[in-house]
């Protein structure tokens, strides 16, 4: 009933919210490098490691609890699945690649490479270029599918061991890629977290952008591309005078020491204007915004007791291995949910006018999906950090189960931090905003690519009724019963 | 406008929160139920599974405990099809190698469908737990598990090899960048007009 319902005002969404006017892009800005304390902290060559030191620090502490602390009372699994998990989402809604700034595999591999904590210019390696043909997202989507068949299949969340074993095999990753290959490839090309963070950042109220056009046209050195003596040029492959997207800065700010001119600004901007700004569609991007919607309510789906009664079911009556069925459901999932986006995809083009291809809307209506997504992913999180964060108050008092109650809550329990209800009507929040920006997004990209409004709505059809579909999706995931993952 | 409207009709729309007190314990679950075993070992032999948890004392303060040496095991036992839990006589038997070391009939299952058997064990043995559900035509299934202190620790193997490697790894990129550097430097001394950068 309540789906339904909800399914009906979303369908509205697109009427109530009017076809009638096309905006250009917000230049609305405030520049936070106008605050001088701020400037001169990020333009102080000690600044990437001042930050990156709290989470080396939090990282080494999960390392050594997952690996040698007692495993029945560890604190690995709750800071990095009920916390940092969860909170990263959070993270990049309101400050976009905040966490690469701060990433602790970026520091320590910084730190081995550069032999100093202070410079970041590689003292080691071959310098090689990463493949051509795997630059793109697709090595970092087939690691996140990887991680998250781990994650979900063997039950990674509640085992400190594995924890620890998987955040020092990404640092292991991160360090060889730094010595084979040039700049920060591991960032750019492999890491699940940096481009997941990474599309999500198009959403984010936060950029790195040029100040002056100008000042970069007439700079002869570009040391911002090209690096100089003191500092490297930018090591994300990116020419920071003419940035236009969020998506592979890791905001390191190199550029910010680097440029000359200080014509580098950090500014906080309205939600999505990259979103409602983009004109140009990459395939690589649009299979990972699609396959990221799948995989998010894939987590969800295997927090609820259909999935589990349908692997009793399918156990019982082929014998198969559960780690088989859970491997083969997966993959239906995955492929099903890309496969229906496809589908609308191709409707559209037989709808639209000028004949635009299916390829084509699928790599730009994609980013209509990404709110959705971005959305749903928040909701889910959203329960998880909340009604089991709590976890983490008796585990600081006693962080490797040898007895210790530094703070007095060793051994004690405490209330989820915000009752269920509220938690719900969060997650019905989240969702549906995701779903009004998605609308919103889907209407402005069509409006670029065909002229006549009547044929845009038309040709947007079918791809309106996908998105209602997952949003359905994720509203019916939230209101099923879930198996947690910890004290359930 | 539109877009208060919109939230306004959201709001109005029928509350879902109910739906999320199903399948939640209700009542002083987080105070009554302390925090889960992270291990269990799971059976399947036909529509049933048998999950099997043991309490061999990691973690827990030995000196507070009544019997420290004691190894208890607790399982349920699951029928996949029916999807509830068996609760009928049950027949179990710790096994070492094949050979009986205890064994116990319990006639039904305790709160929450749970079966129990207690026993001091050896860290040196190599363990099965037979069970016989006695009302289910004596259906057998075998569980076998290892104690906490039997288990290798692959963790810490694992992190060592990395490490390992990555400093052999470490000193070889760092020769080789030295290496590179000085044919630059040779090459920009003999000829700086024309010298190139070797990557």
């Amino acid at each position: 009933m309540a789906v339904l319902c909800l399914a009906l005002v979303i369908s509205g969404s697109h009427w109530l919210l009017g076809r009638n006017e096309s905006p250009s892009p917000s230049k609305l800005r405030f520049n936070l490098f106008r605050i001088p304390l701020v400037m001169r902290c990020v333009r102080h060559d000690a600044f990437p490691f001042a930050v990156q030191l709290l989470s080396i620090s939090l990282f080494l502490v999960i390392i050594l609890a997952g690996l040698f602390a007692n495993q029945r009372h560890n604190i690995a699994p709750v800071l990095t699945w009920t916390w940092w998990w969860a909170l990263l989402i959070f993270v990049v809604l309101f400050m976009g690649k905040f966490f690469c700034m701060i990433c602790p595999w970026e520091g320590l591999t910084s730190l081995v490479t550069s032999l100093s904590p202070f410079s970041r210019k590689s003292r080691m390696g071959l310098n090689l270029s990463w493949p051509s043909k795997l630059r793109n997202v697709y090595p970092a989507l087939g690691l996140f599918i990887l991680l998250t068949w781990i994650e979900l299949g063997f039950d990674v969340t509640s085992s400190g061991t594995t924890t620890a074993i998987l955040g020092f095999g990404m640092l292991f990753l991160a360090i060889i890629c730094a010595i084979l290959f040039e700049k920060r490839s591991f960032c750019r090309y492999l890491c699940p977290v940096g481009r997941i963070s990474g599309i999500y950042a198009l959403f984010s109220p936060l950029e790195l952008r040029a100040k002056s056009a100008t000042v970069c046209a007439d700079c002869s050195s570009k040391d911002c591309l090209m690096g100089n003596s003191q500092h490297r040029g930018c090591p994300m492959f990116l020419n920071p005078a003419t940035l236009r997207e969020n998506t592979y800065c890791t905001l390191c700010t190199e550029c910010v020491r680097t440029c000359p001119s200080q014509n580098i600004s950090l500014a906080v901007r309205p939600f999505a204007t990259d979103l409602f700004a983009k004109n140009r569609f990459r395939m690589d991007e649009a299979v990972l915004i699609v396959t990221l919607l799948a995989l998010t309510s894939f987590h969800g789906i295997t927090m609820t007791p259909y999935w589990t009664r349908v692997n009793q079911l399918i156990r019982v009556e082929t014998g198969l291995e559960a780690t088989v069925i859970f491997t083969l459901l997966m993959g239906m999932i995955l492929f099903g949910q890309v496969a229906l986006f496809w589908l609308g995809s191709r409707w559209s083009s037989r709808l639209a006018p000028n004949g635009l291809s299916v390829s084509k809307i699928f790599k730009a209506f994609s980013y209509c999906v990404l709110p959705i997504a971005l959305f749903y992913h928040l909701a889910h999180n959203s329960m998880h950090f909340f009604m089991e964060a709590q976890e983490l108050i008796p585990l600081l008092s006693d962080p490797f189960g040898l007895g210790w109650n530094l703070f007095g809550t060793a051994g004690n329990s405490y209330r989820e931090l915000l009752t269920i209800e509220i938690v719900s009507w969060i997650q019905v929040l989240l969702i549906l905003s995701g779903h009004l920006f998605g609308v919103r997004i889907a209407d402005r990209i069509s409006r670029r690519l065909v002229a006549d409004p009547n044929k845009a709505m038309l040709m947007l059809a079918p791809l309106i009724f996908v998105m209602i579909l997952y949003s359905a999706l994720s509203i019916f995931l939230i209101a099923s019963p879930m198996e947690m993952r910890t004290g359930f | 406008m539109k877009l208060y409207a919109f939230l306004a009709l959201t709001i109005l729309c029928p509350g879902l929160y109910a739906h999320h007190f199903k399948g939640l314990p209700h009542y002083g679950y987080f105070e009554n139920y302390p925090q889960i075993p992270q291990e269990e070992f799971l059976a399947q032999a036909g529509k049933y599974e048998v999950s099997l948890v043991l309490y061999d004392f990691q973690g827990i303060n030995l000196e507070m405990a009544e019997h420290p040496q004691v190894v208890r095991m607790y399982l349920v036992i699951y029928d996949l099809l029916a999807n509830q839990a068996y609760k009928g006589k049950l027949r179990m038997e710790i096994q070492d190698r094949g050979a009986t070391v205890v064994h116990k009939l319990q006639e039904q299952a305790q709160e929450e469908s749970i079966y129990a058997i207690h026993r001091e064990l050896s860290d040196k043995g190599d363990y099965s737990l037979l069970l016989t559900l006695v009302d289910e035509k004596n259906t057998q299934i075998r569980v076998p598990f290892i104690l906490n202190s039997q288990k290798v620790h692959w963790g810490k193997w694992i992190v060592l090899s990395m490490t390992f490697f990555l400093v052999i790894a470490g000193f070889g990129a760092r020769k080789k960048r030295l290496s590179l550097d000085r044919k630059q430097e040779i090459a920009r001394v003999r000829d700086p007009l024309n010298s190139r950068e070797i990557a």
